[in-house]
């Protein structure tokens, strides 16, 4: 028995010592100072499919060489903190914009208000107290969702205003074209900002909000949790990929420009806010990091990307949604992470913005 | 008798005395009580006709004297000087020549060895950059559209080496009035010519465009308007190749990288629109409203846009010609009736003396 015991407690022992040895020896084979290697080279097709969640990151199967990940679920969940892969389903793309359901006018009692439009739409806008619909248009451009009207409909005075709409773009990935800001009353849809004062409401397109007097199209993409800044970016009618990205501070009306005109956006649904004040987004070459109350603006992990094995044109750099970790898939189908604490410390950030980490 | 005479010829000279005091500071007190909300009539309506060129230079504004209706006017040269301090009239030099650039011809006289290194080129723009110890050509390519002017390179001749090196450049657009686009930065060995950069590392040269150095990733154009006192900051404004007058200004320091839209884009906007009043200072004509902006807190403060929209044509909404003088003190605009007047913009703006 004791010899049986010592057999097992042999192969147990040498199993741990092959396995940290494997771990090492990928580590070791890394290369690449300061990243920690996920997956060796050939592991990945060239572009893999990677996405940011809730959780880490997700990528798709199929992106995978080896047929053995693609069975079990079409996507795999990568935990950047404990290193564990497991099977994921990808929830459909989520829309702030819901169905018109029977449920709705009748818990309401709203349907004389809405218009009688197939694929109407709606969002619930100050502060839940009101309806925004959305009425489609048919006339669709690539990744732009165009709306002939939106009505705003007032169940509690049993109002519905109309207001047409020029032009209208949605972000590819949520269909979200409404923000609501209820501390003033507040809300955008594409370009356009409604205010509420009391019973009435005001429209002015965003552009004409931030002091601009030709108007074009900007895009509230994203804002400060305390919603004191917006993050816009402009749009071109016929060139969706071209547009410079702004910080517009709500409380000065100052502008200050986040990211020039780029061939390659950002993810333009990921930005991470810090703090009230600070942001992270991923331009691919670099994470960039911007603190709005001190006016800095840092370019962080630009030679260590650089510096990752593969042509650089091919990585796909991902930013997870807490902003604690990068994830690269390189050309040569590896897969490196990298914590962006470290990166933040080294600029000597103040506290505030490190123990946001 | 002769006391009583006496005291009655003092009354009378303390009351003279009293009535020119008086009437002499009748203005300036007119003045004091004027507010903000007033101009100062410089020209009465119908003295102008179009829309005429004034040039802010150093002792107040310089005006194209064919403007002037009434010729005795022209002063006999093409411009006339207005000091808007003690509101006088003078004639002036053409103020489209800046000082900084010297003729050709006196450098050759004062080193005849330099003159094979010029570029053969009839009175190409001079100016002396790297602490005078270079000196750069722009060569005129000949061809103007509007106020643009296109050059066909740059060339810098190091006088004391004899170094000739030349950069070609793609697009020039030269300032209007001015002839000249370098600026100099001595303190990092940069100079602007155009929308390049020219980087001096030693005996080798660098060049990069401005949109790159910004952090433009698409080659577009951008003026350098103007420079805080210790060169800090930059007021760039971008620019359309077929609409001169179109683009965003930005105010872009050079210290943190931080680049803010002093103003959005719009038309008729033209250069001599900034003047510092310190390092961190900076009044901007906008055209319908004079903006103070502070570099330091980010604070704006706006003033004229009703007084200068009072002056504007509601019918034809034309653009007013206004123009700011160098201390940013003074307004000067062009009215729709062909008048002239003065706003102060400090006391517009709230700062004074």
């Amino acid at each position: 028995m004791k010899t049986y015991l010592a057999l097992v407690w042999l192969v147990c022992v040498l199993q741990v010592a092959f396995a940290q040895e494997q771990s090492d020896r990928v580590a070791r084979a890394s290369g690449a100072h300061g990243w920690e290697n996920v997956l060796p080279a050939g592991s990945l097709k060239q572009r893999p499919q990677i996405v940011a969640v809730d959780r880490g990151f997700v990528l798709a199967a199929e992106s995978f060489n080896d047929p053995s990940w693609r069975y079990g679920s079409r996507w795999q969940l990568y935990d950047p903190a404990t290193g564990r892969w497991s099977g994921y389903t990808k929830p459909s793309a989520e829309s702030a914009l819901m169905e018109v359901s029977d449920e709705l006018l009748a818990r309401l009692d709203i349907a004389h208000l809405i218009p009688d439009v197939a694929g109407i739409r709606y969002q619930y806008v100050d502060a839940g107290n009101k309806l925004a619909f959305l009425i489609p248009d048919d006339y669709m451009f690539a990744e732009t969702s165009f709306y002939s009207d939106l009505v705003i409909v007032d169940p509690a005075e049993e109002t519905a205003t109309s207001r047409h709409l020029w032009f209208c773009e949605g972000p590819p990935k949520s269909e979200l074209v409404l923000w609501d800001f209820p501390e003033q009353e507040l809300s955008v849809i594409c370009n356009l900002v409604i205010s509420h004062a009391g019973d009435s409401m005001r429209f002015r397109a965003t552009d004409a909000f931030i002091g601009r007097r030709r108007p074009s199209p900007l895009q509230l993409v994203s804002h400060s949790p305390d919603q004191r800044y917006w993050i816009m970016r402009e749009a071109q009618f016929y060139l969706d990929d071209t547009g410079d990205f702004y910080v517009y501070d709500r409380h000065t009306g100052l502008t200050a420009v986040l990211l020039w005109n780029l061939p390659r956006k950002p993810q333009r649904d990921l930005f991470v806010w810090l703090s009230n004040s600070s942001v992270l987004t991923n331009v691919g070459e670099y994470i960039l990091h911007l603190d709005m109350a001190m006016r800095l603006r840092l370019e962080l992990l630009r030679e260590q990307i650089a510096g990752l094995p593969g042509d650089i044109a091919l990585m796909a750099p991902t930013l997870s949604r807490d902003g604690h970790w990068l994830l690269v898939a390189t050309g040569d189908g590896a897969l490196f992470q990298r914590r962006l604490s470290d990166a933040l410390a080294a600029h000597a950030l103040p506290d505030r913005i490190r123990s946001a980490d | 008798m002769r006391f009583m005479l006496a005291v009655i010829l003092a009354v009378i000279l303390y009351i003279a005395l009293f009535v020119q005091v008086t009437m002499a500071q009748a203005p300036a007190a007119a003045n004091a009580d004027r507010g903000i909300n007033e101009w100062r009539t410089v020209l009465a309506p119908g003295a102008l006709e179009g829309r005429p060129a004034i040039v802010p230079v150093e002792s107040g504004f310089a005006i194209w004297a064919d403007a002037f209706i009434d010729p005795p006017w022209s002063f006999n040269s093409d411009w006339v000087l207005y000091d808007p301090v003690s509101d006088r009239w003078s004639s002036a030099g053409d103020p489209r020549k800046p000082s900084q650039l010297v003729n050709i011809s006196d450098l050759v006289s004062l080193q005849p060895e330099m003159a094979t290194m010029f570029p053969n080129a009839a009175e190409p723009g001079i100016q002396f950059v790297d602490g005078d110890r270079r000196a750069v050509f722009l060569a005129d390519a000949g061809e103007n559209l509007a106020d643009h002017r296109h050059y066909l390179g740059l060339k810098h001749v190091d006088l004391e080496t004899g170094l000739i090196t030349k950069l070609n450049i793609w697009y020039c657009w030269g300032l209007l009035y001015s002839d000249a686009i370098v600026w100099e930065f001595p303190e990092e060995n940069l100079i602007v010519s155009c929308d390049m950069l020219v980087w001096q590392d030693g005996d080798s040269i660098r060049t990069e465009w401005m949109s790159d150095y910004i952090g433009q990733d698409r080659i577009s154009m951008l003026d350098l308007l103007s420079t805080s006192p210790d060169n800090r900051y930059w007021i760039l404004r971008e620019h359309f190749y077929y609409d001169p007058w179109y683009g965003d200004v930005y105010l872009y320091d050079r210290q943190t990288g931080w680049i803010t839209v002093l103003l959005w884009r719009d038309w008729g906007m033209g250069y001599n629109i900034a003047a510092w009043t310190s390092d961190s200072t900076v009044i901007v004509n906008e055209g319908d409203y004079v903006m103070l902006f502070d570099t330091e807190s980010y604070e704006r403060r706006f003033a004229l846009e009703d007084e200068l929209s009072a002056l504007a044509d509601p019918q034809t909404r034309s653009w007013l010609n206004s123009n700011l003088s160098r201390d940013g003190q003074w307004l000067l605009v062009v009215t729709d009736t062909g008048g002239l007047v003065l706003g102060n913009v400090f006391d517009a703006l709230g700062i004074g003396d």
